[in-house]
């Protein structure tokens, strides 16, 4: 009897040709962003909070790489600061959204019967009903900032991560290994824990990955809106609407800057989610 | 008996007679086989064994008990090996993994007992060291049923149900995992309820018969009786459509 070996040893240079170079570079800006966001206060080559009315509308120099804005704040640093939020509120939503949403899906499969009917009712219900409005209707109600409208964006993404975990659970469910667990006496919460959620994981990251850039643009148009985070904070969706006046002004950097930040994030993160996924 | 099964019945959904009026019985380590062909009930009668399916009516008795006891105290009764070697086992678990999984489940022992007990268990089934890091896609089919041979023996049950536990596997390798099972029932003195529709593994593993059509049992017996001397007339025609040397794969092929 011979044994299948594991399959030869790949060169990390192989495997990176082997992902394509449009995955090679998001992969990239997906880190660099992040360690931007991880390291702001250290990067950022200004104070992104003072105020310089003198310098306002500063253009490029070397000590204001991307200019400054109507209050001669300077942009770089305050696109640097910004990345922190801009990044926390769709990894809040992800994480919540991915979690209650498994959870959902995973037990409406694994119960079946009547409680998957009143979830997927549920669920429906609440698919058909806008995100963006969703949340734009509880910042009204709860105020503005950035807790209300994460948590809104939430509850709103849990139809749609629960939607393809519990299609995808159901599929693992009647896999034979889950009757062959249950053969040898397992309980379901021990079978869904330890078999069912690890086999279900990478479809999550997937899933949570992909949400991750519509939340991004989600929660930006709701800072646009200014239902988000207030000034003076530093955030992309807020510093494109504060960019609008200045526009007409003839200074367009601010909104440039905070949106091509946002687009390049939104499409570096759905470039290595797409590839993920393909997997 | 280990087993005993009278007059089961299962009704799918309001009118579908899957099995009607089935009894049968299962010696302390002795073998019997169902066979039938597809649509006969054979699979269903294992799986309502199993636990997996409930019965519509009648009663089954496993080593004297009630099944109606907890699902782990069946579990150390009676265990099952399924068909599809491919899925039957978790992915994502190696072959220790899913033995030790089992042993820590269904026994008191510690880590390095239930460790040199996965290596008896492997050598039971003919695999070994080698293979207990690797994950199920690395082995073969065989190899695979093999696995789940060795899981469904580690929490030592008195019957093995193997609902068409070959079916899956090429010839040769069938006659490796027969022989197997042949050896495992002798050392361990496991019972087994064979379901297959292929009357041709029978003889090799089974002492007894019982034949399903339709979901009754149309006859019973000794294995050699019921294979060489068949008295229903369902039985002749599944003995005659086993393949036989000097058997012509054309229209009007030997006859038994």
């Amino acid at each position: 009897m011979t044994l299948a070996l594991a399959s030869p040893l790949r060169f990390p240079a192989r495997r990176l040709a082997a992902l394509g170079w449009a995955t090679t570079v998001a992969g990239v800006i997906c880190a660099l962003v992040v360690l931007v966001a991880v390291f702001a206060p250290w990067i950022a080559p200004h104070d992104p909070n003072a105020v310089d009315p003198l310098n306002a509308f500063a253009p490029f120099s070397a000590a204001h790489p991307l200019g400054t804005d109507d209050l001669g704040r300077d942009l770089l640093s305050r696109l640097i600061l910004g990345s922190r939020t801009s990044l926390a509120g769709p990894l809040v939503v992800i994480v919540v959204s991915g979690a209650v949403g498994t959870a959902l899906a995973v037990s409406a499969a694994w119960i079946g019967g009547w409680f998957d009917a009143a979830v997927s009712r549920v669920l429906d219900i609440l698919f058909a009903f806008p995100g963006l409005v969703l949340a734009i209707t509880v910042a009204a109600l709860f105020g503005a900032g950035f807790l209300a409208p994460v948590v809104a964006l939430s509850l709103a993404y849990v139809p749609i991560i629960a939607r393809v975990m519990r299609a995808a659970a159901l599929r693992e469910r009647s896999l034979p290994y889950v009757e062959a667990l249950r053969v040898q006496g397992f309980s379901g919460w021990h079978i869904c824990r330890r078999h069912l959620l690890p086999n279900l994981a990478p479809l999550l990251v997937v899933q949570a990955a992909i949400s991750f850039g519509y939340a991004m643009i989600d929660l930006a148009s709701i800072s646009f809106l200014g239902l988000g985070l207030q000034p003076p904070a530093a955030d992309w969706g807020l510093m494109i609407a504060n960019g609008q006046p200045s526009i007409l002004a003839g200074f367009p950097q601010q909104s440039i800057a905070a949106a091509v930040a946002v687009v390049i994030t939104v499409v570096a993160f759905t470039v290595v989610a797409e590839r993920m996924a393909a997997r | 008996m280990i087993l005993e099964v009278t007059d089961l019945r299962k009704v799918f959904r309001g009118d579908f007679v899957a099995v009607d009026g089935v009894s049968f019985a299962v010696p302390v380590g002795g073998s019997l086989a169902i066979v039938g062909e597809s649509g006969s009930g054979k699979t269903t009668c294992a799986r309502i064994v199993a636990g997996l399916e409930r019965a519509t009516s009648g009663t089954i008795q496993l080593d004297g008990l009630d099944v109606k006891s907890d699902r782990r105290a069946r579990a150390r009764v009676v265990q099952m090996v399924f068909q599809d070697p491919y899925q039957s086992l978790d992915r994502r678990q190696t072959v220790s993994a899913c033995l030790d999984e089992v042993l820590a489940f269904h026994t008191g022992l510690g880590r390095a007992e239930r460790r040199s007990r996965i290596g008896e268990l492997l050598e039971l089934v003919g695999l070994d060291q080698r293979h207990a890091g690797v994950l199920p896609r690395q082995l073969s089919g065989g190899q695979r049923q093999r696995v789940a041979i060795a899981r469904a023996l580690a929490p030592s049950p008195r019957l093995l149900i193997l609902d068409e536990a070959v079916a899956a596997l090429d010839v040769s390798i069938q006659a490796q995992i027969l022989n197997l099972l042949v050896d495992a029932r002798a050392a361990t003195g496991v019972g087994y309820l064979f379901i297959t529709h292929d009357l041709s593994v029978v003889r090799h593993v089974c002492d007894e018969v019982i034949v399903m059509r339709r979901g009754r049992v149309v006859e019973s017996g000794a294995v050699e009786k019921v294979l060489d001397a068949p008295t229903a007339d369902y039985t002749k025609k599944l003995v005659g459509s086993i393949p036989r040397p000097g058997w012509v794969p054309a229209r009007g092929g030997t006859r038994a």
